[in-house]
């Protein structure tokens, strides 16, 4: 008899990782026979996607946010679905602990599979290449945070997208005139109020927290990266909201008491401006000052691939050499710039617009 | 004796380097870190697989009248203590090259070599402990080829 192999063997990660995308592929048919699925193909980074979720209550929360993308009548190249288990019945298909013992999540990625799964917060995500399938699965769907229901299917869309030479980065993205920004950096440093005030005054909407970066769209060698919005969100802290009229338009916005933040979805407030691929011009790093305008100027490529790569790779595991790659690509090909954030709010779309014209300066 | 030479941590470290800067991202302790100038012209000549006297003799080149060879030992050093070079299993590469831009300029007394380190994201990086099972493939296999 051939003796098991040892515990931490590529062999036995690959073993799991293959039962769990079969477990998750059952585990959708039976959640979508038990409770109805609702679906929709819709255009992402240029490909038919079928969304497909059972479970009404999870259909509500991770769906809306994908509603700004085009419907398409054609045959779908990827499939992403999801269920919960308290409207489905069936169960989140956790990875077992890894043999170091128990953590908060574990992931595990090889060839054309990866799944993470998170025992503490009964939730998971797959991605099976050759089946051309990713699933989301979570317990109980109001206990979605304000990001997942801002970014479903993140982890599913990351893999899937990244095999195609595309890449997930943690950014927003504005623009005007046909030409985007990303804005990076960690947490707190002003991305999101920056993204969120320029779409206040009036320009483009492409991305809050997540975007995805093509860097060689075209056959050309030097056609510019592009930046794709496949989520039409933004999620705001709760005390936070009256910064944002026209975001908020009106509706009064739902508390998540998870998380005190608020989910709007930005192409029902201002349709107009929301666009789901724009020429990407620059990398903007905020930093907040205590001075009251804000004003940029120009910086070294390294500083806009650290505010950006870090924090992107931490929030998509698997492949960090290929992301860091492929953001490395991007910053070597457009300039980056220091947004200084001054206390006047105001201010803010005036020296991102300033940086978009500076852009065109030969 | 000769020194030992060192090759990239990889797949564990992560390296890229824009205009003559590197960012290097360490994935099981989540810290991540940045090199300029002579530090980051140390690591091209890892990178490029040299021997540790090699990348030496081309900083003195370079740098005459510096002792590039304690410069660089001790340096590599310290990027052995974070993990983020391993010794080498061969003797390394003993082929001379050009630095790599943004070093500084010939005759001018080069400052040492410094590693910037950051950890304000490990809570981010260390989340998903990944298990890599094709390391050697690399993941993910294109869909093109898959």
């Amino acid at each position: 008899m051939t003796p098991d192999p040892p515990s931490t063997s590529p062999e036995r990660f690959a073993g799991e990782l293959h039962a769990a995308v079969s477990a998750a592929h059952d585990a959708f048919a039976d959640a979508a026979a038990r409770a109805g699925s609702i679906e929709s193909v819709r255009v992402v980074a240029g490909e038919p996607v079928r969304f497909r979720v059972a479970g009404p209550a999870l259909a509500e929360h991770l769906l809306p946010a994908l509603d700004h993308l085009p419907p398409t009548a054609a045959a779908p190249v990827f499939t992403a679905s999801a269920w919960d288990t308290r409207a489905t019945g069936v169960p989140v298909p956790l990875l077992a602990d890894a043999p170091s013992g128990p953590a908060p999540s574990r992931a595990i990625v090889a060839g054309t599979r990866a799944v993470s799964s998170s025992p503490t917060r009964t939730m998971f995500e797959g991605y099976d290449g050759a089946m051309a399938e990713g699933w989301f699965a979570i317990g109980n769907a109001d206990d979605l945070t304000t990001g997942e229901r801002g970014a479903p299917f993140r982890l599913a869309l990351h893999w899937w997208l990244t095999a195609r030479g595309l890449q997930f980065a943690h950014g927003g993205a504005v623009g005007e005139a046909g030409t985007a920004v990303l804005v990076v950096g960690p947490t707190g440093a002003g991305k999101s109020s920056t993204t969120l005030s320029c779409v206040e005054a009036g320009l483009d909407y492409v991305a809050d927290d997540y975007c995805v970066i093509q860097t060689a769209p075209g056959t050309a060698p030097h056609d510019p990266p592009v930046a794709h919005g496949l989520y039409s969100s933004a999620k705001i802290l709760f005390t936070d909201v009256e910064r944002y009229p026209k975001l908020v338009n009106g509706r009064t916005p739902r508390h998540n008491p998870i998380d005190d933040k608020t989910l709007v979805l930005v192409h029902r407030a201002v349709p107009a401006q929301v666009v789901t691929e724009q020429r990407l011009g620059a990398i903007v790093v905020p930093q907040r000052t205590g001075r009251r305008r804000s004003t940029f100027a120009r910086t070294r490529a390294g500083v806009g691939l650290q505010a950006l790569a870090p924090s992107t790779v931490g929030q998509f595991p698997g492949g960090a050499a290929v992301a860091l790659s492929s953001l490395a690509a991007l910053a070597r090909a457009v300039p980056s710039y220091r947004l200084d954030l001054g206390t006047d709010r105001a201010t803010v779309p005036h020296a991102v617009r300033a940086i978009l014209a500076d852009l065109e300066q030969p | 004796m000769a020194s030992p030479s060192y090759r990239v941590n990889s797949p564990t470290v992560a390296a890229e380097t824009v205009d003559g800067e590197v960012l290097m991202i360490n994935l099981e302790s989540g810290s991540y870190y940045s090199l300029r100038d002579t530090g980051a012209a140390i690591w091209d000549g890892i990178e490029r697989g040299a021997a540790t006297q090699t990348i030496a003799a081309v900083l003195a080149d370079r740098f005459p009248g510096t002792d590039t060879v304690a410069m660089v030992s001790a340096f590599l050093t310290e990027l052995a203590a974070e993990q983020l070079v391993v010794p080498a299993e061969s003797g390394g590469d003993d082929h001379p090259w050009e630095p790599i831009g943004g070093v500084t300029p010939t005759g001018v007394v080069p400052p040492p070599p410094a590693l910037e380190k950051f950890t304000d994201m490990q809570h981010l990086i260390l989340l998903d402990p990944v298990h890599e099972v094709d390391a050697a493939e690399g993941w993910p296999i294109p869909l093109s080829d898959a």
